[in-house]
């Protein structure tokens, strides 16, 4: 199990998944609320 | 073309985004101009991102966002449903955040850099922060 976390933690492919799926959920939060308060 | 937030406070722009933003940045130039000039000045620029270490400011205005955004649920009922979005993404974001500080400082210790996507990433969203902070404030200091 701890071997797993580790090479999970440091593998480049889980890094770069988890920043695009950051990056996207903040784009479409922003968007969102703004989009909702203009209403 | 300034922001509306820019004109109508700028004093609460000042502190609360561009000190934690921009002030370090200031520092570093006046650093770097004292002693190696001005293309040390990039590089330093450079260092002081490459570790990740813009997620603990966007943390900090996720947080403070949040709070705004929690603190004025009752006192504004017709923005109910975009005070939620802003609260849950708040949540969402210093979740994915504290991650990211953990994983950074996991993969330093492994000897192993950044990736650049998550430096760019963290780049872009101190920015959306800026603004979204901004804009929630002034959007629940009018009801």
């Amino acid at each position: 199990m701890r071997k797993f976390f580790s090479r999970l933690i440091l593998s480049d492919r889980f890094s770069d998944v988890l920043a695009y799926l950051f990056g996207i959920i903040m784009i479409v939060g922003v968007v969102g609320t703004m989009m909702l308060a203009s209403h | 073309m300034l922001p509306s937030y820019f004109i109508q406070s700028p004093g609460w722009f000042a502190i609360n985004v561009l000190v934690p933003v921009l002030l370090p940045f200031a520092v570093i130039a006046a650093v770097a101009t004292a002693t190696e000039g001005w293309r040390a000045f990039i590089q330093m620029l450079k260092k002081s991102v490459d570790a990740g270490q813009l997620f603990w400011v966007i943390l900090g205005m996720l947080a403070s966002t949040g709070y705004e955004a929690f603190s004025a649920y009752k006192r504004c009922p017709t923005l109910h449903e975009a005070i939620s979005l802003a609260l849950g993404l708040c949540i969402v974001g210093a979740v994915f955040c504290s991650i990211f500080i953990a994983l950074n400082t996991s993969r330093a210790l492994q000897g192993q850099t950044v990736r650049s996507v998550v430096v760019w990433i963290s780049i872009l969203a101190t920015l959306i922060m800026s603004h979204y902070y901004s804009t929630i404030h002034s959007m629940v200091s009018r009801c």
